[in-house]
């Protein structure tokens, strides 16, 4: 690998790591769970609605109309109109709420899941310094696709040029940083293998918060099928090798995930569990964060 | 740890002129938000933090930014002082312009109790910081701050 130094000074004539902040802000799909403060304020307002529809069942329920359709007193003395008045169950009010306020959680989900669909929402700030973010996701990211287009033994242009694209089109990312940093971390990723950076990376979007971890996998999974054929070969090595990542990555994030977001706290720095390339790539530019200020 | 102050300038038009060019010389919001994006706090705190940034008040028929001139004092300072957290030096700055600037209680008061929390500090720690030699680093602000205050109209 070549010295530490140099690579460095690869970076001297990049001005910045993201060009397009929103477009990458985007890109994490965080949305408003960005914000500790909405999160809490959607929670408060789901629950209350969730309340709000288990009592109107409760209500109803309950209700004379109701108790006198369904559990209508009957006898001689119910006929001679001298029977208690009816009552629902309490058993049968309980089991309304509870269906009332299911039905009202399950279709405002499905619909959350509709309108996602279709609006994205961009978060103005997130809680990682951008450029760290950024440096850590180009080199966990670029790593796991340099290892995917390596497969078939040799790394085309065409496969380099499909990385450099996305990463600007796509997530934003300053052109002459994405291809500097993908130089890099094709001479820093060859002794770590496939398995580790996908469980790295795995484990990065998870612990991070402002990262929707399910919509990156799909992100990722979509961006190592761009890669593989980006050489117009379909190899069979690379389907495979995409089909296991995303295994491993469903694997990782569906027992961990919720958990995760109950009880996250702010990652304060995005703490790479990528390759040693990450303070590589974030050093010029957190070195240089702190000479802008005094511009 | 007390320190003479020196007398503060008569608000004069020319005086009021200087001290709202100089504002207006801050750092743009753009490149102010930027910073914001690049420092290692909470969504919710850098969210307050350029609601600051955005503040205005009316001078005659002027809109003097003084929620840039606030940020772009910090930001310098925090250079200066980089080993005092970001949050602890807007905090300084705001309390101070509150308790030395009146007129801009309605406007900063609000803020501080959020501001404060979301960078997890309490009123306390920043008053015990703001008695030591940073109150003289911020004296330039509250001037010019305090000269467009008394420019202000009083309704």
């Amino acid at each position: 690998m070549s010295d530490p130094s140099e690579l460095l000074h690869s970076f001297d004539h990049v001005d910045c790591v993201v060009d397009d902040p929103l477009r990458f802000k985007n890109k994490l799909a965080i949305g408003e769970d960005a914000y500790m403060s909405l999160r809490l304020k959607n929670a408060v307002v789901q629950l209350w609605n969730v309340y709000g529809a288990a009592s109107a069942g409760w209500t109803f329920a309950s209700s004379a109309h109701i108790a006198g359709i369904f559990f209508a007193r009957t006898g001689l003395m119910a006929a001679l109109g001298l029977g208690g008045a009816a009552a629902t169950p309490i058993g049968w009010v309980i089991a309304a709420s509870v269906v009332t306020g299911g039905a009202y959680y399950g279709v405002t989900r499905l619909m959350s899941g509709v309108s996602a669909s279709r609006v994205d929402v961009i978060p103005k700030f997130i809680n990682t310094p951008l450029d760290l973010i950024a440096a850590s996701l180009m080199d966990m990211l670029g790593a796991l696709s340099i290892k995917v287009a390596a497969i078939d033994g040799h790394i085309h242009d065409q496969e380099i040029k499909a990385m450099a694209d996305y990463f600007v089109d796509e997530w934003g990312f300053n052109r002459e940083y994405a291809e500097e940093a993908l130089s890099v971390i094709e001479e820093g990723c060859r002794d770590i293998t496939m398995k580790d950076l996908t469980a790295r990376l795995s484990q990065f979007i998870v612990d991070n918060p402002d990262c929707n971890a399910g919509t990156l996998r799909k992100e990722i999974l979509d961006l190592l099928k761009e890669i593989a054929e980006a050489d117009g070969h379909w190899d069979e090595r690379e389907e495979l090798a995409i089909e296991h990542i995303g295994n491993q990555l469903t694997r990782d994030q569906s027992v961990t995930t919720k958990a995760m977001r109950v009880a996250k706290v702010p990652v304060r720095i995005a703490r790479s569990a990528g390759t040693k390339t990450t303070s590589l790539l974030s050093r010029p530019f957190l070195r240089r964060r702190k000479s802008d200020s005094t511009d | 740890m007390s320190m003479e102050q020196p007398p503060r300038k008569p608000t004069s038009p020319e005086n009021v002129a200087a001290a709202i060019q100089e504002i207006e010389n801050s750092l743009p919001l753009r490149m102010i938000q930027r910073k914001v994006d690049q420092m290692d706090m909470s969504a919710d705190a850098k969210a307050l933090t350029m609601d600051i940034a955005r503040m205005t008040v009316k001078v005659g028929n002027q809109l003097v930014a003084i929620g840039r001139k606030i940020l772009t004092t910090v930001i310098e300072l925090a250079k200066q002082f980089p080993m005092t957290s970001f949050g602890l030096g807007l905090g300084v700055a705001i309390t101070t312009l509150i308790g030395t600037v009146p007129v801009l209680g309605p406007f900063l008061s609000p803020i501080v109790g959020p501001l404060l929390i979301s960078f997890g500090l309490t009123i306390g720690a920043v008053q015990d910081y703001a008695n030591n030699f940073y109150r003289a680093s911020i004296r330039d602000l509250t001037d010019k701050v305090a000269i467009i205050a008394q420019a202000m109209p009083t309704t």
